[in-house]
């Protein structure tokens, strides 16, 4: 699968890929909210006053992704979200509760369904095609990203734009006890959304493809140095080719870091949740990230300059949802 | 061919596949008063309420206190395993594609309260999200090759039987469960509410005087297995999962679009999967919710498929409610039902034709109907049009 257009709303000015990679900084309060573009210059405001900020940032990021694919709609609308639409969900919920179940808006709960950022982005492209939105916590997005590979086995020709979207609130920040777990673990929890235009094409803005994926669920036995080398077998590929590894590690003395240097000690390996924050969707910002390190032959907050071919994030949320994705430079 | 192997279910009308073909056989709604979920509304609204508490639940499927999404889950899963007689560790690579629109919230709602007020309240946001109760269930059954939940509102089951079915097609896996469960909670009772779209008494889908939908809640699932596998076990098989299809309205976030677009693809596209012309669809399970836009809606985009010849239909919804996210898979299982009893369930509580498409569906109980392929729709908010066909093997 190539990837043929990408974008990127986070923690970070990523929007701007050529200022990421230069200025990025360590998120540094429990919540590490994304910097929003100004939304008005991709979507129109009759839609914009209806939207969360989450399905703002997915419409946009959809958007603009699809802007540098040069393509003016897709065949296929696949999205993951781990915790959907929580701003929406969280004002009706309230309204409900305050009003005592009587007299509510039903706007809130019109946006609150999962579905409603793949279903916003059919209209505003009038994508008719194939819609799914995956809703399986710290593998959402990995779920969209292998039905993208699906979808273009079965049809070679077509345009996929995937995406991984997780919103977060005031409220959301409470109910996960972020404040406790930055403290413990020094890592925000974050938000973001990303989204790929991937086909079977190279165009001429190619410059990396999506060579393979796998999901596992976390155990104290995971045995990393088979996990990732039966992995790299499947797309015939060696350790030794792996110029960098993007950690999802969480915790400061995570042991997930010791275990990649033993199994890699040849590759970069970069934690990139000091960036974008720990959330469901994060794997989508590694995978946006890998291209970029591909694109630019540069490592944020790395001086000296690298030749990157291959790319592996080794992502893990929560010690429940792991998975690896592959991408190298074409 | 991707195999029927097995079928789970439990809604309203029944705790498992024979209670509902009683119900289904006997024209018995499961539609009536609110006893279970706690809410204002209780004594001025109907909805297809699981007759069984969430202790009760607990008790008949012996397990821990979970959920009554994960509950209603757990016990269709586990009928549609013992069906297909599935042994797990058998080798085979399998998995769960489930579906939910609400997962936790059954449970969230209850605390949110001492949460937006300050008050002590036990930690719930970890058994809220969609995808726990599949990775529960899965865990349960020692199924690992495969987990994954699906959420495009009411056409969200139908997604989880059609991804299963490509996975085997693709030789991903070589069998699994597919499905989904919703349980009725507050906040979709009160949701569809203030949409003005709850009718109060019973839902009447496709009568010219409809006034809204019921709700509902269950769970159903399937058990599909490749060729293979049931060649090699000489398994006993259900039906064959013969085409798919699913398009996007992209008309509006709620309302269907008037010409039927989104669900005139889905079923022309699970026609073209299937490889069969408009003519050998013998029934028709239709979405049928009982509002006055989807109704108009699908009987339009079934016109624009069928043209003059417009197979039998019926909604069963009338019976189970609409159970939102499960919806496709309970109907599923009852046109699975339908091909086996060689019946078609009638459509209650419609009396006068839509004037728009003098569409009429079913309203008695039809016998000796040869049922070799059945279409059943299942369309969402968000505009997420699905159409699945089942075939007699």
């Amino acid at each position: 699968m190539y990837i043929n257009g990408k974008a990127c709303i986070s923690h970070q000015n990523s929007v701007e890929e050529d200022f990421f990679i230069e200025q990025a900084a360590l998120s540094s309060n429990p919540l590490a909210k994304a910097q929003e573009p100004l939304y008005k210059n991709y979507i129109s405001s009759t839609l914009l006053r209806r939207m969360s900020h989450g399905v703002k940032m997915g419409a946009t990021a959809a958007t603009i992704s699809l802007q540098k694919a040069g393509a003016e709609t897709v065949d296929a609308v696949i999205t993951g979200t781990g915790l959907g639409c929580f701003e929406d969900t969280d004002v009706f919920l309230r309204e409900l509760i305050t009003n005592q179940e009587q007299t509510l808006s039903p706007t809130a709960f019109i946006q609150s369904t999962h579905n409603t950022i793949a279903g916003q982005i059919a209209l505003i492209f009038k994508c008719h095609g194939y819609n799914l939105t995956y809703t399986q916590q710290g593998h959402s997005f990995e779920n969209a990203l292998f039905d993208a590979h699906l979808f273009l086995k079965e049809n070679e020709q077509a345009k996929v734009l995937v995406g991984g979207v997780d919103e977060i609130t005031d409220s959301y920040g409470q109910l996960f006890e972020a404040e406790e777990a930055f403290k413990k673990n020094k890592v925000a929890l974050g938000e973001g959304a990303v989204f790929f235009v991937l086909s079977n094409t190279k165009t001429v803005n190619t410059k990396a493809k999506v060579e393979g994926i796998s999901m596992f669920l976390y155990s104290k036995e995971i045995e990393w140095q088979k996990k990732i080398t039966d992995f790299l077998k499947e797309t015939n590929t060696t350790i030794s080719e792996i110029d960098v590894i993007l950690s999802g590690n969480y915790k400061k003395e995570d042991v997930l870091n010791e275990e990649l240097e033993k199994i890699a000690p040849l590759a970069n390996i970069v934690s990139f949740k000091k960036w974008c924050g720990e959330y469901f969707t994060a794997s989508s910002f590694a995978l946006w990230l890998a291209a970029l390190i591909i694109e630019q032959q540069k490592i944020p907050q790395q001086i000296k300059t690298v030749s990157v071919k291959k790319v592996l994030v080794v992502n893990q949320y929560q010690y429940s949802e792991c998975s690896f994705i592959l991408i190298s430079a074409c | 061919m991707v195999f029927v192997t097995g079928i789970g279910i439990v809604s309203a009308i029944g705790k498992n596949a024979n209670e509902t073909l009683s119900s289904l056989k006997e024209l018995r709604t499961g539609i009536g008063a609110i006893k279970q979920l706690h809410t204002v509304h209780k004594s001025t609204m109907v909805a297809g309420e699981v007759k069984l508490s969430n202790e009760e639940l607990t008790c008949f499927l012996k397990t821990k206190s979970y959920d009554r999404t994960t509950l209603l889950s757990l016990m269709a899963a586990q009928e549609a395993l013992q069906q297909a007689n599935i042994k797990t560790n058998s080798g085979h690579k399998t998995g769960f594609v489930s579906a939910s629109s609400v997962g936790g919230m059954c449970r969230s709602e209850k605390e949110y309260q001492n949460f937006i007020e300050g008050k002590p309240y036990t930690r719930f946001i970890d058994t809220h999200y969609t995808g726990v109760h599949a990775q529960e269930v899965a865990k349960h059954f020692g199924i690992t090759d495969y987990v994954t939940t699906i959420s495009t509102a009411c056409s969200s089951s139908a997604n989880a039987i059609m991804l299963g079915a490509r996975l085997i097609k693709n030789k991903i896996l070589d069998r699994v469960v597919v499905g989904g469960a919703d349980a009725l909670c507050c906040f979709t009772l009160n949701g569809f509410n203030s949409l003005m779209i709850l009718d109060k008494e019973w839902c009447k889908p496709f009568d010219h005087n409809r006034r809204g939908l019921n709700l509902g809640e269950g769970a159903a699932y399937l058990v599909l297995e490749s060729e293979e596998v049931v060649m090699q076990e000489n398994k006993k098989t259900l039906a064959v999962i013969s085409g798919y299809g699913n398009a996007n309205d992209a008309y509006h976030q709620t309302a269907s679009s008037p010409q039927g677009v989104g669900a005139t693809r889905a079923m022309q596209q699970a026609l073209v999967s299937a490889k069969l012309q408009p003519k050998d669809i013998r029934y028709i399970n239709a979405h049928g919710t009982g509002t006055a836009n989807n109704d108009l809606s699908e009987a339009t985009a079934i016109k624009n498929v069928f043209g003059e010849s417009i197979p039998k239909f019926s909604s069963t919804k009338s019976y189970t409610g609409h159970t939102l996210a499960a919806a496709a898979s309970i109907e599923a299982v009852v046109s699975i039902l339908s091909m086996k009893e060689k019946s078609i369930f009638p459509n209650l509580n419609c009396i006068e034709p839509m004037q728009e498409t003098n569409l009429f569906p079913e309203t008695t109980l039809q016998h000796n109907q040869e049922l070799t392929h059945v279409l059943s729709n299942s369309f969402g908010f968000g505009g997420n049009c699905s159409s699945l066909i089942f075939s007699k093997k």
